[in-house]
């Protein structure tokens, strides 16, 4: 029995950040609009945007005080909404996890966040008390959980992995999330003239930028690399942010992750939930013999299918040593076999006739368009790389598959994770004796897929064999 | 058991019924009346809007092709290449014209599996079994009501009733 419980009033903070989080997309024209034209909303309109606010948090606060949760007869209670009254039970069995974190407000008010986990991931319950004290949480994990605080224990045993600050920055440097930065970077670009219509920020970049800068090449391409530079550095900090202080901890049954410099994250979740590992090679840590690992749970982690990262970085020496130690169900020494030999010119074609349809009429209708030739190049070469990597081998009731598409990707996947085996094999494949065999196991975001493209048929027919015993 | 070259290997596979292919036949007619909705609107716009006159002529030669080969030729091509074949320890299903599928389903993955029929598939007598892992769903479209049943009761008494942990 847990009396009802009202969040820390902190909580009202988190609740309009997070309303504005969602709408800034809706609200920024509209601010921009209103201060474009500032001079015709003055009088009404300040008081028409003083009126809004003091509403809104009104309703905020009514709000907070709505929002309550308890523990009645075995299951776990969360009650809000002030129009339509929202209420949701979850049977103490089915959590499987409680996770506690602490983001940029809970720290100024030295509060913590819980979440609570239910089995199957993605459309079922998730529950976040977004502000309590932190003694609170431990009460309510201890009675959500039934076990007694693992996070204060654990802090006795040393971690098993522990990403040194050298590493971090390694880490951070190497991360592939340059390119995701640098797509970023240009949508918001491209959508500054949206948001600020009135500034109208093309045209006048263009009309004072746009002589000496557009005139040679030269500055472009410096242009292109001070983009990139500013799009690593921003990467390298969001990767520092996300991986301060990264330590990963087992005991027994569960796996315990504490990272984040801003927002200090700790991640619990039970090892028999997990559905394969990944060993990530990207394209700048190949090179220099550097790689991360990944897992695929389900029921943990975004359901967007982010994965859970279980080292952020490891010299490529280190991983068997890694696994054996601290995920020995997933460590594996067997050499990787080659697919087959027949499937090299399939994985160059894949690549170079979408690239020739790109080149091709580029080149002959653009000017420089030649240049575009690099790409098939490119392609050829690209493609060769993913034949020789794409590899598997079985050890035990283990399956482990490597495949590139650009960085270098080994996974690791025990025979009763895998849901279902797909085999599809096209028109040209079947005169070759080529397939392409897909396994798909569970996972947050509804299932995760391990394919083997242009196997050669008789080693799938081993894979399939291996797979129905 | 043949170990065939290929992706199938062939046990005792059953077909789904007949009647698949008028049923496909019909969504095949519906879909195209639907779509030939296009051509008064590409001839209005035509006409008002000065677009080119050559796209309701494009469209409805596009339509004709699409209910050729939809209509006519697919469904029974695509009634051929189905099959599945249910044993006590995996399902398998087989399909695909132009990429040939294979799936198989481990008995114990199995959660759950369904029934489900609209109304055109009703009118037939027809229904589609829906079964449902972990890692999504498969369905084998198109069997007689009383064989779905039976497949349905069949796979749900093979699957175990408690899941598996995932």
């Amino acid at each position: 029995m847990y009396e009802p419980h009202r969040l820390h009033p902190a909580a009202i903070l988190v609740f309009i950040g997070r309303n504005l989080r969602q709408m800034w997309q809706v609200l920024l024209p509209w601010l921009a609009i209103i201060i474009g034209k500032w001079s015709s909303f003055q009088g009404w309109g300040t008081f028409l945007l003083a009126l809004t606010g003091v509403i809104y948090i009104l309703y905020t606060i009514l709000f907070w005080m709505r929002y309550n949760y308890s523990i009645q007869e075995q299951e776990f209670l969360l009650e809000s909404g002030l129009f339509i009254k929202k209420k949701m039970n979850i049977p103490l069995e089915r959590i499987h996890g409680v996770q506690i974190s602490q983001g940029l407000v809970q720290r100024l008010f030295g509060l913590v966040k819980l979440e609570v986990e239910t089995a199957g991931g993605g459309k079922k319950a998730e529950v976040s008390l977004v502000a309590l004290e932190r003694m609170e949480a431990e009460r309510l994990r201890t009675v959500l959980y039934g076990k007694s605080t693992q996070t204060v224990e654990s802090e006795v045993k040393a971690a098993d992995y522990q990403l040194t600050t050298r590493r971090l920055l390694l880490a951070a440097s190497t991360s592939n999330g340059i390119g995701v930065t640098l797509a970023a970077m240009l949508t918001v670009i491209s959508q500054l003239d949206e948001w600020f219509p009135s500034l109208r920020i093309y045209e006048q970049v263009g009309q004072k930028l746009g002589h000496w800068f557009l005139s040679s090449y030269l500055s472009i391409i410096l242009g292109i690399f001070l983009a990139i530079i500013l799009a690593w550095i921003l990467s390298l900090i969001g990767s520092l942010v996300r991986y301060g202080g990264f330590t990963l901890l087992r005991e027994g049954d569960r796996i315990l992750i504490k990272q984040g410099w801003v927002e200090k994250k700790q991640l619990n979740l039970p090892v028999r939930r997990l559905q394969a590992v990944t060993v990530v090679e990207g394209v700048l840590r190949r090179p220099l013999g550097l790689a991360s690992i990944e897992l695929v749970s389900a029921g943990y982690g975004d359901s967007s299918g982010t994965a859970v990262v279980i080292a952020p970085l490891l010299k490529k020496t280190e991983i068997s040593g890694f696994l054996q130690s601290v995920f020995p169900e997933f460590a594996f020494e067997t050499e990787l076999e080659q697919i087959d030999p027949r499937a090299r010119v399939s994985y160059i074609m894949r690549l170079l006739l979408p690239s020739l349809l790109l080149a091709v009429p580029i080149s002959i209708f653009v000017p420089y368009g030649y240049l575009s030739l690099l790409l098939p190049v490119a392609a050829i070469i690209l493609g060769n790389r993913q034949y020789q990597d794409a590899a598997w081998a079985i050890e035990g009731d283990k399956l482990i598959v490597r495949s590139r598409f650009l960085g270098l990707v080994t996974s690791v996947i025990p025979r009763r994770r895998i849901q279902w085996l797909g085999a599809s094999q096209h028109f040209f494949q079947r005169r070759k004796g080529l397939q392409r065999l897909a396994l798909t196991t569970a996972s947050t975001a509804g299932g995760a897929s391990f394919a083997l493209a242009y196997i050669g048929s008789a080693k799938a027919a081993v894979i399939k064999n291996w797979f129905q015993q | 058991m043949r170990t065939g070259q290929g992706v199938y290997i062939i046990e005792h596979r059953k077909m789904i019924d007949k009647k698949a292919i008028s049923y496909w036949r019909w969504t095949g007619v519906i879909n195209v009346l639907f779509w030939s909705l296009l051509l008064p609107a590409s001839w209005f716009a035509a006409r008002h809007w000065s677009w080119p006159m050559w796209l309701p002529a494009a469209i409805a030669f596009l339509l004709i092709l699409v209910a050729v080969v939809n209509i006519l030729l697919i469904p029974s091509v695509r009634w051929r290449s189905w099959s599945y074949d249910i044993s006590s320890q995996q399902i398998q299903l087989f399909q695909g014209i132009w990429i040939k599928r294979h799936i198989i389903i481990p008995m114990v993955r199995v959660q759950h599996v369904d029934m489900q029929q609209g109304p055109l598939l009703r009118r037939y007598g027809l229904s589609t079994v829906i079964i449902a892992t972990a890692a999504g769903e498969h369905e084998i479209p198109a069997l007689a009501d009383e064989v779905a049943m039976q497949v349905r009761d069949h796979i749900a008494s093979l699957a175990r009733v408690v899941d598996e942990d995932v």
